[in-house]
This record gives C-alpha cells, structure tokens and sequence, in this order.
C-alpha cells in the first residue's frame, strides 16, 4: 500500500536498463517475490539484495570507491537484525554516497505503525513510504520506466 | 455652693446630715450660750457642710460608691454610678441593706473578715442583683471609714460584667483554638526571629520524641534538635523562611531502617509591622500517604511497563502476521498465473517456507501470551545451583564441542522461589547465547555468581564471549527477533522470551557488555 504522502525530492527521473535495483530486507521470500515480480513485468535490470543495512553499506561504498555505477533505487526495510533501516539511512548520509548520486530511496516494510510512518518524514532521502505487499502497479510506478 | 447658715438656723440639709451619719441634732457636750459651744456646734456644721457637698459630689459621681454602716450593713449613701448600674432610684435603695443586692452573701461574709483581718478588701470579683433582678459582676473593693465614731464601709464598684463577657469569649476562642492545636495531627512549633521555641503542640512533642529522642523545651534554639550534620542544610531553608518567604518539602528520617516521611512546612510570622517575628513550623506525618504513593508510581510503572510490552507486542504481531501474510498473498497471485509446473513447484516451495515461518512466529507469540497468562503460575522453592548444574549437563554437547569452561559458583544453600519451568528456560538461554557468541579468539569462560545486595538475590551470568556493541544495541537487547552478531541461526527470541519470563515473576534483568571483551547478565531475583 502506498501511503503517497512522501514527496520530499519529487525529482523522479527515468531509470535506465542498466541501473540497478537494489532491495535491503531480511525476507528472503520477499527478495524472491519482487524479483519474480520484475520479471514478471519484463524489467530485467540488475537486482542485488542485502539482509541487513550493514552488508548494503559496506557495497554501495565499494561501488562508490570503485567508482562502478550505484543503484537507480534502493527498497529499504526497517526492521532487519545488525543494521536496521533507520541505522542505514543515518550511516548512508554520513558516507556522502548522495554527493555522487541521488539515490531514490523507498521505505518498503510490513510495518504499519504511525510512528514508523511520522519518523520516515523526517528523513529526506526517503521517497515513500510503502507497505508490504506491494502492487505490481505500485512497483512499476516507482521504477519508472 | 450653699451658703453658711446661722447658728440656730433650720437647716434642713444639715438635719438629714445628721440623721443620715447617725449625729443627734444637738450635740450632746453643746451648752447653750456658750461660746465654746458655739465653735463647735460651727465647727460640726463646717465638716456637715463639707459632707453635704460630699453628697452632692456623690449625687453626680459616675463611679459605684455604697456607703453602709458596719453594724447592721444598712445603705446610707450611694453614688450616681449606683443607680445607673442597679437601674433604680437613691430613695428606693437608702436605708435597705447592702445584702439585698448582694447575690452571693457567703462570699460577701468572706470578705467582711477579710476586712477585718487586712482592713481593705480589694478588686475583688462580686456579682449585684439590679432592679430587674439580673446579676452584675463586679469588682468590688471595701474599706472601713469612721464617722462619729461608727464604722463606716465605703463600697466601691467597678461593673466588669462586658469585660468579663469579653474574656469569656476570648478564652473560650483560646480555648476552641489550643483545642485544635492540641488535637491535629499536625506538629507547630513556634520560634521567635532568634530560632529559639516560643510554643509547640503535642504532636510536635511526639514527634521530637520519636524521631530524635529528644523532648522539646520553650527556649531552646532550632538547630539543637538535629543532628550536626544538618544544620547547614536548615540554615539555607531558614534563611529565606526568616526573608518572609514560605518553603515547605517532603522528607523521610530513616528510624530504626523504616523511611517516616513527613510534609514539613515553614511559614514566617509577621508583627503587626510586617517584620518577620519568628516562624512557624509545621511536620504532618505522611508515612502511609507516601507508602501509597510509592506503590501507586510502582503500579503506575508496572501497568505503564506492561503498556510498553502490550504495545511492542502488538506491534510484532501486526510485523510478523503482515509480512508472511504478504508474501503468501504475492506467492498465491503467482501461483494462479503461473503456468510452468516447474516454476509451480517452486513457488510451492516457497509457500511452505512461508507457512512454517508463521508456525514459528505464532508458536513464539504463543509462547510469550501464555508468559503473560501463567502470571499467577505456582512458585516453588527452587535450590539455584542445582538448576544450573542441570542446565550445564543439558548444553553439554555444545560446551564440550566450544571447549567452554563453565563455573558454577553458586552456593549450594541459595533458594529462590520460582517458577520451575521458567527458571530452567532462562538459565538454559542465558548459557546457549554465552556459548554460541564465544570468541573464537579465546578459551570460552562461563561464570555463575550470586550477589547479594539489600536481601536481593542477584545471579551474575558472565562471559569472555564476543560481546554486544551497547552503543548501538542497548535498547534492542530484549527485544523481540533482534540479532547482533550477524549469525543467521539468530532468531532473535529467546532473550526476549527470558526477559518476559523475568519481568512476569516481579524480577528484573540487566546486561553490562564490551565488544570483544564479553557480556554480563545480571538477574535480580524479587
């Protein structure tokens, strides 16, 4: 479900073929479920999962270091064992990765909590806050294409 | 003023002089014509003259005066004072006896023989009978005066009867007020500007007593009745009292280890100058108030606690339920599109991945509701050590396998009254993380120790293991499916069951812990 309340940047640009999709989240199931989604859609971009903010952390800086291309858009999970959601986007702000390039980052979480909701406002970065499961439509919508 | 009469002249006034002072119209030592006689019977008429005036200053005298002769107590002269105060007539009261308006003739035969014995009766307190036969309470004073060689008595009144009405009032609102002063609950001692006790109820008395031994006496300064210590600390509260400014607090005295508390007041008192003239002070005993409210904030907590808990759970069903919900609702839509049977058969595996996962997560919250449900479970008398010698031999494999060394330092004579099932739960948790987060840079230590703090009984569970990053963890310890060391069999539940399993037995846990360096558990047994 799209909560459609979040627009900080509504800078959305195209997302090129070659961009990849990068998802962090725990749920393995859900990595399964949007993959087969994309090819389900005919998007075959390039998809590269983490379990935990840690892990994306640490290879969105090595992507940034070997100067390879970052993702077109990161769906973000908020809880996730190590480094939550919220960990991640304070630790992704520190690493000045946006000064590169503006990553479109979306909130994709089962959570339904108003406080998870109101405390997404406060970090620019995020796009929207959507929750799971998310619409084919919903996800076409947000890759753009 | 009268002018003199001539010798032998009538003289009416002059007659009623005589009669009224017992003198017989013609002097008994008198001879006609003779010139002595004659001085004398003008001398007689001078001092007659003198007491006629004396009449006529009675006739307007303001002041109560009776004049009674001694021997038959008959009124002869009064005053106009008299008349007002016994609202009657001169004639209607000459010649009656002074008992007549006497209302109590003992006391007045009292002080007639204490005028013979001290010659004056003075101030002394007499209630008169007036006109209307309403008493009047007077001061009454008597002395003896002779005239023509009888004994006079000069009766002179003072009509104290409002001002006794008033002292009346005054005592009896006195009275009404040292009533409630005597009988609060609260103590007063009243101090004057130089601190020192001017008065103090009987509360104050007992409190001084019960709390520092010490009786309290008018005259002695503050400061004396506490301990050294204090008296800085008073000295700042009085300071400002003696400014003009109120304070007031609540404070406990720790007597004989129980806490007495009391609401303690310091009020200024001002003159009538509004300068400050001293202070009262003020201690209500509220003991039993504060116990209440110490467990009304303890219930407040307990229930606000198990808010937190109730929200945070609510909160991980909602996740939990949601997320595999979801994943089976996307699973199924695949499943009715997908034609391959190949890609079928995966998602089917997939569906059972999901399926058992929702087992899992409702065995779990299953397992945490019955925690909340067994709260009135049956304790017994648990020996500790025992439960951990039995834990140690359950994780046996594991220890052996880790090369862990476990110390169970726990003396064999340490009971805790426990819930079986959960004291083995949480001992069995707290030693598998110890051994599955050991360093493998070390030989794995696992120490049980007791420490006994005010009659509390704490259970230190500690390890050399590879520790949690406080800094960033220290609210997600206990939480429900939080990890932190990055092993995928983490399910992140078991120190949230435990925690649950030690709040619902009125405990507490606590957790200390460096990363590299190891954990301690710290469990306090209620």
């Amino acid at each position: 479900m799209d909560r459609g309340e979040l627009n900080h940047f509504n800078k959305k640009k195209q997302m090129k073929e070659t961009e990849k999709i990068c998802i962090i989240d725990d749920d393995e199931i859900y990595i399964f479920l949007i993959k087969k989604s994309l090819s389900a859609m005919g998007i075959n971009n390039e998809v590269i999962s983490f379990i935990n903010g840690s892990d994306a952390l640490e290879a969105l800086i090595q992507l940034k270091t070997n100067n390879e291309e970052l993702p077109g858009i990161i769906l973000l999970d908020i809880n996730m064992p190590i480094m939550d959601g919220w960990e991640f986007l304070t630790e992704f702000r520190k690493v000045n990765i946006d000064t590169y390039k503006k990553i479109p980052i979306y909130i994709v979480s089962s959570s339904i909590a108003n406080e998870d909701f109101e405390k997404s406002k406060t970090f620019p970065e995020i796009l929207d806050y959507l929750s799971k499961p998310v619409e084919l439509e919903t996800l076409v919508s947000i890759l753009n294409f | 003023m009268k002018s003199l009469p001539k010798k032998n002249e009538y003289n009416p006034d002059y007659d009623l002089f005589k009669l009224k002072l017992g003198l017989s119209s013609t002097p008994s030592n008198q001879k006609k014509g003779s010139t002595d006689n004659l001085d004398m019977i003008e001398n007689t008429f001078i001092i007659k003259e003198k007491e006629g005036l004396l009449e006529n200053i009675f006739n307007f005298l303001p002041v109560p005066l009776i004049i009674t002769r001694k021997k038959n107590a008959e009124i002869i002269l009064i005053s106009a004072g008299v008349e007002t105060i016994l609202q009657i007539n001169k004639s209607e009261i000459i010649g009656k006896k002074i008992n007549d308006i006497i209302v109590d003739n003992q006391e007045y035969k009292q002080f007639l023989l204490q005028l013979n014995i001290h010659g004056k009766v003075q101030n002394s307190e007499i209630a008169i009978r007036n006109f209307h036969g309403n008493n009047i309470l007077c001061l009454v004073s008597i002395e003896t005066i002779m005239a023509n060689e009888e004994s006079l008595l000069i009766h002179s009144f003072n009509n104290i009867s409002e001002i006794k009405i008033l002292e009346n009032a005054i005592q009896n609102s006195e009275d009404n007020l040292r009533t409630v002063f005597e009988n609060t609950d609260v103590g007063y001692i009243l101090f004057n500007q130089f601190q020192n006790i001017v008065s103090y109820n009987k509360p104050a008395s007992i409190f001084a007593i019960k709390e520092f031994n010490k009786e309290i006496h008018i005259g002695t300064n503050f400061s004396t009745y506490f301990p050294e210590i204090m008296r800085e600390y008073l000295s700042n509260i009085i300071t400002p009292v003696l400014n003009g400014e109120t304070t007031s607090f609540e404070r406990y005295i720790l007597h004989k280890g129980e806490h007495h508390w009391y609401y303690v007041k310091f009020s200024p008192v001002f003159n009538k100058d509004q300068v400050v003239a001293g202070f009262i002070m003020s201690m209500e005993n509220i003991t039993d108030r504060k116990k209440n409210e110490i467990e009304l904030n303890n219930s407040l907590s307990l229930v606000t606690e198990q808010n937190k808990r109730l929200l945070n759970f609510s909160y991980i069903v909602s996740h939990n339920l949601r997320s595999h919900a979801s994943n089976m609702s996307s699973i199924l839509n695949f499943l009715e599109k997908e034609k391959s049977e190949n890609e079928k058969a995966g998602l089917l595996i997939h569906l059972k991945k999901v399926s058992n996962l929702l087992n899992e997560t409702l065995y779990n919250l299953n397992e945490v509701v019955s925690i909340q449900k067994n709260l009135q479970t049956t304790l017994e008398k648990l020996n500790l050590s025992n439960y951990i010698d039995q834990a140690i031999a359950i994780l046996d494999k594991e220890i052996k396998s880790k090369n862990v060394t476990v110390h169970n330092n726990v003396p064999s004579d340490i009971f805790i009254n426990y819930n079986p099932a959960y004291m083995e739960s949480i001992l069995l948790n707290f030693l598998s993380n110890s051994i599955q987060y050991s360093s493998p840079e070390r030989l794995p230590i696992i120490n049980f120790t007791i420490l006994t703090k005010n009659n509390t009984i704490n259970l230190l569970i500690s390890d050399n293991g590879k520790g949690i990053d406080m800094n960033k963890y220290h609210d997600k310890i206990f939480g429900m499916y939080k990890t932190f060391h990055g092993n995928k069999d983490a399910r992140g539940i078991g120190l949230f069951i435990t925690k649950n399993q030690i709040d619902a037995m009125g405990g507490r846990i606590e957790v200390t812990s460096e990363v590299n360096v190891g954990t301690t558990f710290k469990i306090t047994f209620i």
